[in-house]
């Protein structure tokens, strides 16, 4: 550890004993409650631009979403129940099956990961908030009108009924007449748009805002996973974006561009490329962050340093590279060629191993550690047992014989259900067990939680085991009932009953979270005795997050601190001033000041919800839209602007001592 | 931490560091280049979608069969095209200057050259508009013809957001003079201005020089 | 024993919308979980007694490629079950160990190092033993990927040619004398032990053949003819079913398949060569004229007569096809009854329209269809 230890205390120019009195604590924490204060009243709910509160905003919406997906699903599985069910038409059903998934992926699974970002990286990672918080608030409303606007349209029989995929011709303007497609497409532009700026913020935010010290090489593998999904975001967003934008126009009347269309030289596959050249990296999307939930509640439960620091990083970032070479094992079933399904196969079967690598890294981590069984970890053991099976019927869909037989049948709901609720959802629990105290100040109910996760375990295994059989057995996704002969009734009632025991378990889950909130036991800053920087803060954190910001000694900033480690002074109180540092080291770089609260990212949003939503009838809401964005964009940076200080030459490099050529100097780890 | 572990506390004291930085040190510059990175995707997914209707379609331009005669040699005309790469690849020589002027927080010459920067943008956002008529074809008449209406069209969005851009920033800085953050925003905006210059001179190679000479 | 409770209700007409669905739900929720609650003790043994198998299952094989893809399935089945529990084992035991700790146990920074480079071993052979193992898969997959393929160019398949449509399955069987052709709809006969070769298109969206008796899946794609050969071993009746969704009525494209020996096939192709039968009886010539005068026309054909629609399916002989509407319906007189004066009710969103016929008139063309073996 003794090269561990930070060389700040070498810079005597920089490290000095400040003169921190209990006096100057007061009066700069009255001042900075003033400074960082959220604005209140109806306007302050639309003005507020702290990434906590957005953050929190993001992951109550996201799992509001997630209920009402639930709810789909439950439906689904209640016309399913026996053969010739009549609880739902064909209609009705093939709408809500799309909903569902598109609720799920777009609306839920993606917002409510980005959403932990958004709240827990700033506070990971040291700093006061994220680096351009006027636009992170607008990407929560850009994505709330999104979410609204497919529920909306499923209310009022507008529902989307072609199926998450939207594969053409079934969703081009011949056999989709009407505008539910459209409806589609507007909503996954507008949630995409939103995740593709929440991933800007946190890469961001990460690169610059660090704590002094922590460099590359101790950044926590929570924020790892984040930045390493928001880089995917960044790369395959931008093709469902477009690709679901190109399909509005060709369904457009006044537009009815030709790019699927194969009688004018467009092409259907090219939508199923571009479709899984974003869909396939979702996944992962989905599954990295929860990774990163897993590590860091394995870290606190097993009260050890992790296990394979190093090769779990790597192994993220391998995941997200291979994770946009395997798309086309979606497409074994199409005329391809064969050199191209092999390399896909190979691909495909590669990602299992830095997934493996990570796995195993846990259990030893699990294996030498001692564990506090809590029900985060109780969470996260559920995780091992579902998403292990999940991955290994991934390692069989990889196989293009195998997957020929497998493919869009039930086995392969089984096995997606497998992985990203197994992969996703349960770790979600798990972390939602383990921060509900950072955000409320109060721990959830052990006792209930494992009722909770009891109820969870079970349902899911009886909802999803027997779809397996059900696929072997031949019953294709996407069927809204079957008839009595193909003998798949008996699986499927237990799938319902199942179904049932799962939404049990989300009922304990709420009961729970709102007995806990207002009665649970009072948390304190820190209740497990974990190392990341978020519990070095109070429980709920201040809206300025750190009244000094922490300076970091180690990998595992809370537990590696020595009893004198330095805090950062000399950030302005009256303004909202926080500290940049350089990218490889963290070494302090400038002070950033961020921006003020705003009513303009609000009014930005409901002018693209606007033009999104005028895209699905007629084109020529477009230009207006456009227009009022250059205004509204006007006054954003105007009115950020007339805040600032005016610059007078030189002057601040005059007073200034001579700055440092940028970092050189303050290089903390030489 | 307790006031009582902060009370004598060694410090790391950041006060006397500066406030903005006209370059890479800057979150700001940071975000941009993150945003450049989604655009070039997004141009590499519409390069890659150009070739598959080049696949698709042959002969490629396909034919105008539309009217009489029938036009074989449909690949765009080279023309304006050609004057208006020129008048982007002029556009860096004001651009660049802007850029280290800004640098230098040299107010003066900022407020020449802003101006000139944004004539220059307005051109070429004319002359984009012209340009549609060299492509001989519509958007809705063939998939290649969406194609190429697409690629020209998404630049030419850029190019009206720099335009944008660029007014606001004369506005202001006719109006309040230059400041820290501004400078900031017009070496942003230079980036932007770059990248778009860069990555017309791609695009202009593949619509118009491509089914031309390949 | 199962106590069968299911009526076999057709399906209203689906105007109901979301909200209306919420409510209905409510009511037969509770209905339909004690109707059925009797049947959880049956399931445990449905599945310990591994509930694979059937007339439309891929762990049934009943012709070459597909006893390939079964034998596959079963490597990677075992594979994966070893892996999985050996991993759930590692899991128990690692909780099962007793060390136990809690909020305030000091967290462990510096590991005791010998203890590390022995777990990282262990890592580390995990990690190997696992790239073996996926590598075995890899090259086991691409083995039975190849033999499932070498019929291809087999000298001489029978040849069907398999159109999808919105929803239903047009089959041709092709024969190198054009009158040979022989075309029905959502029902295959394959010889026993002979190389079949589907051609595969589509006439509207993407659909997807699948037989999982037989072979994997295969898509049909408009524009993207496409061919796979495969061949029947055993006799006797599978089924098959579009497992693309291709819209409204995607669960109702099924497809019935007899394997039967060779001579049976021959006996059942020259059959179907054969042009209608002419009417026999009144009322089946009555039938007839009533078929040929309506709008039946328009869309079926009857070789023999004037009928001569593409639209639908080809009804030369559907009185030999044991099921109507893609398998919707095993074919009776009511069924059929039903079927014409309403196929909206029971297979709603599909092309064909309500009629209105007269009592009488409805028998007599059931009689005629019936006739046409």
């Amino acid at each position: 550890m003794a090269d561990q230890e930070t060389k700040l205390q070498e810079k005597e120019d920089w490290v000095q004993s400040a003169d921190i009195t209990p006096e100057t604590i007061e009066a700069e924490r009255r001042e900075l409650e003033k400074t960082w204060a959220e604005p209140r009243g109806v306007l302050g709910w639309f003005t507020v631009t702290n990434h906590k509160t957005i953050g929190l905003r993001i992951i109550v919406t996201a799992f509001i979403f997630f209920l009402f997906g639930g709810v789909l699903a439950a439906l689904m599985r209640l016309q399913l129940m026996k053969p010739e069910n009549t609880v739902l038409g064909p209609d009705l059903y093939n709408q809500i099956f799309t909903v569902h998934g598109t609720t799920m992926m777009f609306l839920f699974a993606v917002p409510i990961m980005q959403g932990f970002g958004i709240y827990f990286v700033p506070l990971m990672v040291g700093t006061r908030n994220v680096a351009f918080p006027r636009m992170n608030a607008c990407g929560y409303y850009i994505y709330l009108i999104g979410g609204i606007m497919l529920f909306v349209g499923l209310i009022i029989n507008m529902g989307p009924d072609q199926g998450w995929f939207s594969y053409v011709p079934l969703s081009g303007p011949e056999y989709s007449p009407g505008h539910r497609v459209d409806l589609w497409s507007q909503v996954v532009s507008l949630t995409e748009i939103a995740a593709l700026i929440g991933a800007v913020e946190i890469v961001t935010t990460v690169l610059k805002q660090r704590a002094p010290g922590m460099s590359l090489n101790r950044i926590p593998l929570f924020v790892w996973a984040q930045v390493v999904t928001s880089f995917m975001v960044i790369f395959a967003m931008p093709a469902v974006t477009l690709a679901s934008t190109l399909l509005s126009m060709d369904r457009m009347m006044h537009i009815s561009t030709h790019f699927f269309n194969q009688a004018e030289g467009g092409d259907p596959i090219l939508w199923q490329h571009l479709f899984w050249f974003f869909g396939h990296p979702e996944v992962y999307i989905i599954f990295i962050p929860a990774t990163g939930f897993v590590s860091a509640i394995i870290a606190t439960f097993a009260r050890r340093k992790m296990f394979g620091y190093t090769p779990l990083v790597l192994t993220m970032i391998a995941t997200a590279f291979i994770g946009f070479g395997v798309w086309v094992h979606h497409m074994f079933a199409t005329p391809l060629p064969q050199l191209g399904q092999s390399i896909f196969t190979a691909a495909s079967m590669l990602i299992v191993i830095p997934n493996g690598v990570q796995i195993f890294c846990w259990l030893a981590t699990l294996w030498s550690g001692k564990l506090n069984l809590k029900t985060p970890l109780i969470f996260v053991i559920g995780f091992f047992a579902i998403f292990v099976m999940g991955g290994l019927t991934g390692v069989m869909l990889a196989s293009v014989p195998l997957d020929l037989q497998l493919h869009d049948t039930y086995f392969v709901v089984a096995h997606f259900h497998y992985v990203l609720i197994g992969g996703a959802v349960f770790p979600l629990f798990g972390a939602i067990y383990y921060w509900f105290p950072k955000w409320t100040g109060r721990l959830l109910s052990e006792r209930a939680g494992i009722v909770n996760f009891l109820l969870l375990f079970v349902g899911f295994n009886l909802v999803f085991f027997p779809m397996h059989i059900l696929g072997l057995n031949g019953m294709p996704r996407r069927v809204y009932t079957y008839v009595p002969e193909t003998g798949w009734g008996d699986l499927n009632f237990l799938a319902t009953v199942g179904a049932g025991v799962m939404g049990l378990g989300v009922l304990a889950f709420l009961g729970n979270a709102v007995y806990s909130w207002k009665f649970g036991l009072a948390a304190g800053a820190n209740p497990w005795g974990a190392d990341t920087l978020e519990w070095a803060t109070d429980s709920p954190p201040p809206p300025y997050n750190f009244q000094y910001i922490r300076t970091v000694q180690g990998r595992n900033a809370i537990w590696d601190a020595s009893a004198d480690a330095p805090v950062v002074t000399g950030l302005s109180v009256l303004r909202r001033e926080t500290l940049a540092t350089t990218i490889h080291d963290a070494a302090p770089n400038n002070r950033y000041e961020m921006q003020k609260d705003s009513i303009y990212p609000f009014l930005l949003a409901v002018v693209v919800g606007g033009i999104f939503t005028s895209f699905i009838f007629t084109p020529w809401g477009v230009p207006f839209g456009v227009v009022a964005c250059f205004f509204v964009f006007f006054g954003w940076f105007w009115s950020n602007s007339a805040g600032h200080r005016p610059f007078t030459h030189g002057k601040i490099q005059d007073e200034a001592k001579e700055p440092p050529a940028h970092g050189e100097p303050l290089e903390v780890n030489g | 931490m307790t006031n009582e572990e902060l009370i004598g506390r060694k410090t790391l004291h950041v006060e006397e560091l500066p406030s903005t930085l006209l370059d890479y040190h800057e979150p700001i510059w940071w975000g941009n280049l993150l945003l450049l990175f989604i655009e070039t995707t997004m141009f590499g997914i519409l390069v890659a979608i150009y070739f598959s209707v080049w696949m698709n379609l042959s002969p490629f331009p396909p034919p105008r069969v539309d009217r009489l005669p029938v036009l074989y040699d449909s690949a765009p005309e080279l023309l304006l095209p050609t004057v208006g790469l020129i008048v982007l690849l002029a556009s860096m020589i004001p651009a660049i200057w802007l850029d280290l002027s800004a640098r230098r927080k040299d107010e003066k010459m900022v407020k020449i050259l802003l101006p000139i920067t944004l004539l220059i943008n307005i051109a070429a956002i004319v002359i984009r508009f012209q340009e549609f008529d060299s492509l001989l074809f519509k958007w809705d008449d063939n998939a290649y013809g969406s194609i190429t209406w697409v690629i020209l069209g998404t630049h030419l969005m850029h190019l009206i957001i720099l335009c944008a851009e660029d007014f606001y920033l004369l506005a202001w800085t006719y109006k309040e003079g230059l400041d820290d953050k501004h400078a900031l925003d017009l070496t942003v905006m230079a980036v932007y201005w770059y990248w778009i210059v860069g990555i017309w001179v791609l695009l202009y190679m593949l619509v118009y020089l491509a089914p031309r000479f390949l | 024993m199962k106590v069968k409770k299911l009526k076999q209700v057709a399906p209203v007409e689906d105007k109901s919308n979301f909200l209306s669905a919420l409510i209905r739900v409510g009511s037969r929720t509770e209905k339909a979980l004690s109707a059925g609650a009797w049947r959880l003790i049956a399931f445990a043994a449905v599945i310990i007694s591994g509930g694979c198998g059937g007339a439309q299952s891929a762990l049934d094989a009943a012709g070459v490629q597909a006893s390939r893809l079964e034998n596959l399935w079963w490597i990677f089945f075992s594979v994966t079950a070893t892996v999985y529990v050996i991993v759930m084992a590692v899991l128990l035991a690692a909780l099962a160990r007793r060390r136990r700790g809690d909020e305030n146990t000091a967290p462990d920074l510096a590991p005791d190092e010998r203890r590390e480079t022995r777990i990282g071993n262990t890592v580390k052979a995990a990690v190997a033993v696992t790239t073996v193992i996926l590598f075995a898969l890899m090259i086991v997959s691409f083995r039975t990927g190849r033999a499932i393929q070498t019929l291809s160019g087999s000298p001489q398949p029978l040849q069907i040619k398999v159109t999808g449509h919105q929803w239903w399955w047009e089959i041709e069987y092709q024969d190198a004398v054009p009158s040979n052709n022989v075309t029905t709809a959502n029902e295959l006969h394959l010889p026993a032990g002979r190389p079949v070769k589907l051609v595969l298109q589509s006439n509207d969206v993407i659909h997807s053949f699948w037989l999982p008796n037989l072979h994997g899946k295969k898509d049909l794609i408009p524009n993207y003819p496409t061919a796979f050969y495969f061949q029947a071993e055993k006799t006797g009746t599978f089924w098959g079913q579009c497992a693309e969704y291709c819209g409204y009525q995607h669960a109702k494209m099924r497809f019935m398949v007899t394997v039967e020996a060779p001579e049976d096939f021959d006996a059942w192709i020259s059959a179907q060569r054969q042009t209608s039968a002419a009417p026999a009886t009144d009322a089946q010539k009555r039938g007839q004229q009533i078929f040929l005068t309506g709008t039946c026309t328009q869309c079926h054909t009857v070789q023999g007569t004037i009928a001569g629609g593409r639209v639908g399916p080809n009804l030369t002989h559907v009185a030999s096809r044991p099921y109507i509407g893609a398998g919707s319906l095993p074919k009776t007189r009511e069924h059929l009854q039903n079927w014409i004066t309403d196929p909206q009710k029971i297979k709603p969103g599909i092309r064909m329209p309500m009629s209105n016929y007269a009592p009488e008139d409805l028998q007599d063309l059931v009689e005629y269809l019936e006739s046409l073996k």
